[in-house]
């Protein structure tokens, strides 16, 4: 096996006509999967965590149970079972309704990630919630707060400051394995790479330009993500402080 | 490069059957296997078999991954532009379109419809040059990983229609086929080669003699019967050795270079 590639790079091409197209539409396709899957995998995520904070029994164990199915089951496959599974549950007029819809790949890709994702993101928040001490809320407790205080002032600031990292490396994964779409054949970056590479064999190029897209993408919102941190979850500690001046014992 | 290293490396697919394909017991196997075995045996080397799929068969001999490919891969002048081909190609192919019985009567019925291609293979261009020569409106085209997934998708109506050479259809949709028929006739005939690294004409012609040695020494017809013969695996009809014509040359002469 040859070690060094010699290879010499032809952008003219790729970078031109319907290639450059489906680099357009794929970025676009691709900027839309990662946001819609993420903003619903937060949402089931957070809905998930209150199911386990349940005080039924069975809502908690439910929940438990399907954060163990999203988070065991490899990204991958929740995308094919969305796309190939599930019309099949379904009876006649709704199976081929599924089937034969345009879109069933797009929103099989956005079920899948979503799903997916929302396991990690309820254990990431129940462990940003447990991360805060319970002597300072059975002290609350004492001082006559209500639970709804107790929650605003106590536990939120402090949850949402021990979640938040975690939670930004999830989500930054998230849209990472949003290129999984492409076995789908739902038209992202990556296969928009993917297909100019096998009619221009140009796939150095191609790998390239997908790499610079996810650099560049993850790196901006992980940027962002630490700015609002440093904005936002600092302020919150000084809410804290205020809090524990007022009381006094917290 | 083998030369020094006393290895042949050999590019093939394994979700292609017949060409090349795991079996149910796990094999890796196919007529592409059987061939390539053939060759690495004449050249006398270690083989060392490197899996490629339609997206990376022409960059890995471009790069120098392999030293040959032995894939399902017909000759195109777009991949002729990148890598070489040994000679003379080993087997011709044509595609169809298969679709549900009796729900399309030719290929220009399929335009606007949606088709399921293999990505990487060159049916996707094919298919759309065939519906434009009729005017027809542009087909929908959704490219899947595999050839399996294509028929899966054709299964449950996800598309309207399959299309990739005869050969692998009749591979991959196997007993179930029954339901379904190719519409209209074999379109864009193509020729499958062995995929050589551009701009070598030594190792090129090596490939080509030892090609043509198995062709003349009856190796390749064994190879042929046990796939496609009429007792094969997969039985072709009509036969799809690339041979010269039967009124000049007589029954299945292949085409073999003059010493």
């Amino acid at each position: 096996m040859k070690l060094f590639i010699n290879y010499e790079f032809d952008w003219q091409k790729i970078l031109s006509g319907q290639y450059l197209e489906w680099i357009l539409q794929g970025i676009r396709i691709s900027l839309s999967l990662m946001l819609i899957s993420s903003m619903l995998a937060s949402v089931l995520g957070v809905l998930l965590t209150f199911g386990l904070l349940s005080k039924h029994r069975l809502v908690r164990s439910g929940s438990s149970l399907f954060i163990e199915l999203c988070r065991n089951i490899p990204t991958l496959i929740w995308l094919l079972f969305f796309y190939y599974v599930f019309p099949e549950l379904f009876s006649e007029p709704v199976k081929t309704m599924l089937n034969s819809s345009q879109a069933i790949n797009y929103w099989a890709a956005i079920a899948g990630l979503s799903i997916s994702s929302s396991g990690y993101i309820a254990e990431i928040i129940r462990g940003g919630i447990l991360g805060v001490s319970r002597e300072q809320i059975s002290a609350a407790h004492t001082l006559g707060h209500s639970q709804w205080e107790i929650w605003k002032f106590i536990i939120l600031p402090q949850a949402i400051r021990i979640c938040y990292p975690p939670f930004v490396s999830r989500l930054i994964h998230n849209m990472k394995n949003s290129s999984l779409a492409l076995a789908l054949s739902v038209h992202e970056i990556v296969w928009a790479t993917q297909q100019i590479e096998s009619l221009t064999f140009r796939g150095i190029e191609a790998a390239i330009i997908a790499t610079i897209f996810f650099l560049t993408i993850n790196y901006v919102f992980s940027r962002l993500a630490l700015l609002l941190e440093k904005k936002f979850l600092i302020n919150n500690n000084k809410k804290i402080k205020k809090v524990k001046d007022v009381g006094g014992y917290l | 490069m083998i030369r020094c290293v006393g290895v042949v490396y050999i590019g093939s697919g394994n979700n292609v059957p017949p060409m090349n394909y795991i079996d149910e017991t796990g094999n890796w196997t196919g007529f592409d296997l059987d061939l390539s075995a053939a060759i690495a045996e004449r050249l006398g080397v270690k083989l060392e078999r490197v899996v490629v799929n339609n997206k990376t068969r022409i960059s890995f001999l471009a790069n120098g991954t392999v030293d040959m490919v032995v894939s399902n891969l017909s000759h195109t002048r777009s991949r002729e532009e990148q890598i070489d081909y040994a000679e003379p190609p080993y087997l011709w192919t044509g595609k169809i379109a298969y679709a549900r019985k009796g729900e399309f009567e030719n290929l220009a019925d399929l335009a606007g419809k949606k088709i399921a291609v293999d990505q990487g293979s060159n049916a996707y261009i094919a298919i759309q040059q065939e519906i434009e020569k009729v005017n027809g409106e542009e087909p929908d085209i959704l490219t899947f990983q595999s050839n399996a997934e294509c028929f899966l998708a054709l299964k449950q109506g996800k598309v309207d229609a399959f299309t990739q050479d005869s050969v692998i259809i009749a591979g991959v949709a196997g007993k179930e086929g029954v339901e379904y028929e190719p519409i209209g006739g074999i379109y864009s005939p193509g020729l499958y080669g062995i995929g050589v690294p551009p701009n070598d004409s030594k190792w090129r012609d090596e490939i080509s003699f030892i090609l043509q040695d198995l062709m003349k020494d009856g190796t390749y017809d064994e190879i042929y019967d046990k796939w496609f013969g009429e007792d094969g695996k997969f039985p072709l009809q009509p036969c799809a050795k690339p041979v010269l014509p039967k009124e000049a040359f007589g029954e299945k002469q292949l085409y073999i270079w003059p010493d």
